[in-house]
């Protein structure tokens, strides 16, 4: 993390300005930060400082150092903004916490001891075929040299966020930068496709959005203002991406549903409506922001909740029933099955990191950033872990959603 | 006489045609006479009391016609107010009362299917037929008749200690043996050798390396001097090896080093400090786990354990040798990726580099799962290989053929593993000329000629011969 944040820091010109960074009620400068700050509080300030002092930004520390909330020097809302930070922090630690035991990603073709690889079923009508039919065992043979096996027991790993630079989970900081304007914003894109060769790409078509979430580095942004955008409000942006961030930062990356589903509930818990509609590009109807509970409720008096209502919901277009029916399992499973969603959260995490991947040949893969879990493999792992599910919620949904 | 020629090959082409698009009428013609043939048996196993082989021979025609109503109720079914047939729940396990009626049994059964198996070897001796046509029409005749002279002399068998098989498996018995011969030289009879003081070239590399060395190689590293022994016995084996199995006399080049690193870190070290390293080349070097490096007679490899660098300097030796010998390159991948992993795996027990795309024909799940399972030392190839041959859409050998190292599938690694071990074990006088030919580009025409049959064909028979390599 250390090299990345250096490097950042160096492509960022360097400038002059008075700016701060605000942890635990007192003011430090950026050359004389509190020995006590944790390691990757530290890390984060150093990687975006740099660029705070030339655009005059201030930094803003949540008291546990998960979250950097970075924004205009002259901010008059921070209050507001780090009592949300602080909201949305409490409830998420409150509905998820962290899987007792996270799961290891199974190891793929290129990793020289994986466990053995399942034999097929015989199609044939004969024994197999030896290798070397006079001799079966080898034991004539004169070279006598093997590949090296693992007979101890393997050492104690730490799991980690993958293509997070190696960085264990629930232990990165976060960092949300609210960006004044368009032209702030290009200047981090360029920044973090210069300094994250991954993001290189992604950097130059990311110009037409009004924000991001990225797991890797850890960081958020939105703009906080736009003359093009209507039936926009900060706040809820802060909240939706913050939870967003959360969840990578505890679970790496889930399915979309879920990973939306969250931050809408979060939206409606901390603020009471849903403003943040990700890939939309239609008309929002005012009268939209609070009628998702309402519609939710009527929409299940008439049907069962099926698995394709919210597991087909892939990133990069929204189909608001879709996106209404996330939500609606999301309230569902935090009300009703919290105590098994740690686990089930983890086994998604494994399952796409296991088979997001593509083999570039034998020995090395890259990552499939697109990669969805298909539903029908989400759908298993639902049932796996929460059982017959999909009755349980239809019924809260018709009965609990909605407060009598 | 040109006419009379022309005509004669008319003929004979529309006799083959013929015969081809006849062959299910004729078949199905002797299945039918062959169902009423079983159901005379089966008549006469009624009048002897022999209900277990009466049983047997209605088994026998429901596989020729499922719809026989007779042999349907004979084995107990009923028949449902749609039309279909409903099995017994609890089937009878009848008995045959005559003893001496049934020693009799077997030659009536032999009786009543001769025509049948007629039939077949008369399709055989007609010619015109396809290669599936050929192969369906023997395992017809012997399902029947096993040992059935006539259909195994058309198929050229002979009789093996086995029973009967093809000649090329009596013959890579044989020459398996040889070869076992052969890697014991390879490893056994080159000269020893032995420790030896750094060169000034290799001194300029910020390394803590040692030496040894034969008359012909060095090996230099960072691994302990007993690894930098062992790697050097299996590059001269392999040396030999290939002179021995493929009959070439060629050999290492000249002042021929090996460079082994410990550690993949200490590459920097050696790809900055070679003198025929520009700055320029150093980007390339870098991602690889090894390289031979170019216009010089050095080899280096950095990853893995002894095993890993072990397999993966001898493929690049390999790949060296058979590009001087033959002019084979990555670009005959069939030969390249074939030839290395069963000389490799000969000489020093693994298969450890090879190149492979992911799969046209499987779906990347299966795809992932068959890479898994070559990888793993323990995985038997052969056997590998022979369910790929015997899957409804196995890879064609004759575009295997056309196809450069890296455009081959897993499963085209797998296949190439097989032809090459047919030829060295089957084709053992001719490997040598299929080489030398491949490396011209003419690695298709060479193969079908030293099998001698055409590529469509031979993928029956190579899947034929693993089955017999037992």
């Amino acid at each position: 993390m250390s090299t990345v944040a250096l490097s950042l820091v160096a492509l960022l010109l360097a400038g002059g300005g008075d700016p701060t960074l605000h942890w635990k009620d007192k003011d430090y400068a950026f050359d004389a930060l509190p020995p006590e700050l944790p390691p990757a509080a530290h890390a984060a300030v150093g990687a975006w400082m740099a660029w705070a002092k030339t655009a005059d930004y201030r930094m803003d520390l949540d008291p546990s150092a998960r979250v950097l909330l970075v924004t205009r020097a002259a901010n008059g809302h921070i209050e507001k903004q780090m009592e949300l930070v602080a909201g949305v922090l409490e409830r998420f630690d409150r509905e998820l916490v962290a899987p007792a035991q996270r799961r290891e990603v199974p190891p793929p073709a290129s990793a020289l001891e994986p466990k053995k690889p399942e034999k097929p079923a015989k199609t044939g009508d004969h024994p197999p075929l030896p290798e070397d039919p006079e001799d079966p065992e080898g034991g004539d043979h004169p070279w006598k040299i093997k590949p090296q096996t693992t007979t101890t027991a393997p050492e104690p790993v730490t799991v980690t966020r993958w293509g997070a630079l190696d960085v264990p989970f629930d232990t990165e900081t976060m960092v949300l930068l609210v960006l004044r304007n368009p032209d702030d914003f290009e200047v981090v894109l360029k920044s973090l496709g210069k300094t994250f060769p991954h993001l290189a790409d992604w950097s130059k078509e990311a110009k037409a959005l009004q924000g991001f979430v990225l797991p890797a580095p850890l960081v958020g942004a939105y703009l906080e203002t736009h003359p093009s955008l209507e039936e926009w409000d900060p706040d809820h942006e802060l909240v939706s991406r913050l939870a967003r961030l959360s969840l990578l930062r505890r679970f790496g990356e889930l399915p979309n549903w879920f990973a939306l589903g969250y931050a809408w509930h979060l939206e409606i818990a901390l603020q009471g409506a849903v403003y943040c509609f990700p890939w939309r590009d239609e008309f929002v109807w005012a009268t939209e922001h609070t009628a998702w509970p309402h519609s939710i409720e009527q929409r299940y008096e008439r049907e069962r909740v099926k698995p394709g209502d919210f597991l087909a919901f892939v990133r990069g277009k929204y189909v608001d029933d879709m996106a209404r029916a996330s939500w609606a399992m999301v309230e569902y499973l935090v009300a009703k099955e919290t105590a098994k969603l740690p686990d089930l959260l983890d086994e998604l995490r494994v399952y796409r990191e296991e088979h997001g991947r593509i083999m570039d040949d034998a020995r090395t893969w890259h990552r499939d950033v697109d990669y969805e879990i298909p539903a029908a493999e989400q759908q298993a792992l639902m049932l796996k872990h929460l059982g017959p599910y999909l009755d349980r919620a239809t019924f809260w949904l018709r009965k609990e959603l909605v407060p009598e | 006489m040109s006419v009379m020629a022309g005509a004669l090959v008319a003929l004979t082409w529309l006799g083959a045609a013929g015969a081809r698009q006849d062959f299910d009428g004729r078949v199905q013609a002797a299945r039918t006479a062959l169902v009423k043939d079983l159901e005379g048996y089966a008549a006469w196993c009624q009048s002897k009391d022999l209900f277990l082989e009466k049983q047997k021979a209605w088994e026998f025609v429901l596989t020729l016609d499922p719809e026989h109503a007779e042999a349907r109720k004979g084995l107990g079914f009923t028949r449902a107010k749609d039309g279909t047939w409903k099995a017994p729940v609890k089937p009878k396990i009848p008995k045959n009362f005559d003893k001496g009626d049934l020693a009799e049994a077997p030659a009536r059964l032999q009786a009543a299917t001769a025509g049948y198996v007629g039939a077949m070897v008369a399709l055989l001796e007609g010619g015109g037929l396809s290669p599936q046509q050929e192969e369906r029409a023997a395992a017809e005749a012997l399902r029947y008749d096993p040992d059935n002279a006539a259909v195994h002399g058309k198929l050229g068998d002979v009789r093996g200690e086995k029973g009967w098989v093809l000649p090329e498996t009596v013959r890579a018995k044989a020459r398996r043996e040889e070869m076992r011969g052969f890697v014991k030289k390879a490893l056994e009879e080159g000269p020893a050798p032995a420790p030896v003081p750094l060169l000034e070239r290799e001194k300029k590399i910020p390394l803590s390396m040692k030496a040894v060395a034969t008359p012909s190689l060095r090996v230099v590293g960072t691994v302990p001097e007993e690894e930098l022994l062992h790697a050097a016995q299996a590059v001269q084996g392999i040396e030999r090896l290939l002179q021995l199995a493929c009959n070439t006399d060629h050999r290492l080049p000249n002042g021929a080093t090996v460079f082994l690193l410990a550690d993949p870190a200490e590459k920097t070290a050696l790809i900055d400090n070679h003198p025929a390293i520009t700055p320029e080349q150093r980007a390339w070097y870098l991602p690889l786990e090894g390289a031979g490096i170019q216009g010089t007679a050095d080899f280096a490899f950095w990853t893995g354990d002894e095993s890993r660098k072990i397999d993966g300097v001898v493929r690049l030796v390999l790949g060296y040798l058979m590009s001087g010998a033959y002019e084979i390159t990555v670009a005959q991948g069939w030969a390249y990726e074939g030839f290395g992993l069963v000389l490799t795996r000969s000489l020093v027990r693994t298969r450890m580099t090879w190149l492979a795309q992911p799969s046209a024909v499987l779906d990347a799940k299966a795809d992932f799962a068959l890479r898994q399972r070559l990888i793993e030392p323990e995985t038997n190839w052969m056997d590998e290989a022979h369910q790929l041959l015997a899957a409804p859409q196995p890879p064609k050998v004759a575009e295997l053929l056309k196809k450069s190292a890296n455009q081959l599938t897993t499963e085209d690694v797998l296949l190439t593993y097989a032809l090459a071990t047919y030829l060295l074990e089957a084709q053992a006088e001719d490997v040598g000329q299929v080489l030398s030919r491949a490396g011209t580009g003419a690695g298709a025409m060479a193969v079908q000629q030293a099998v001698d049959m055409d590529l469509d064909a031979f993928e029956l028979h190579l899947r034929r011969w693993l089955s017999e390599r037992n």
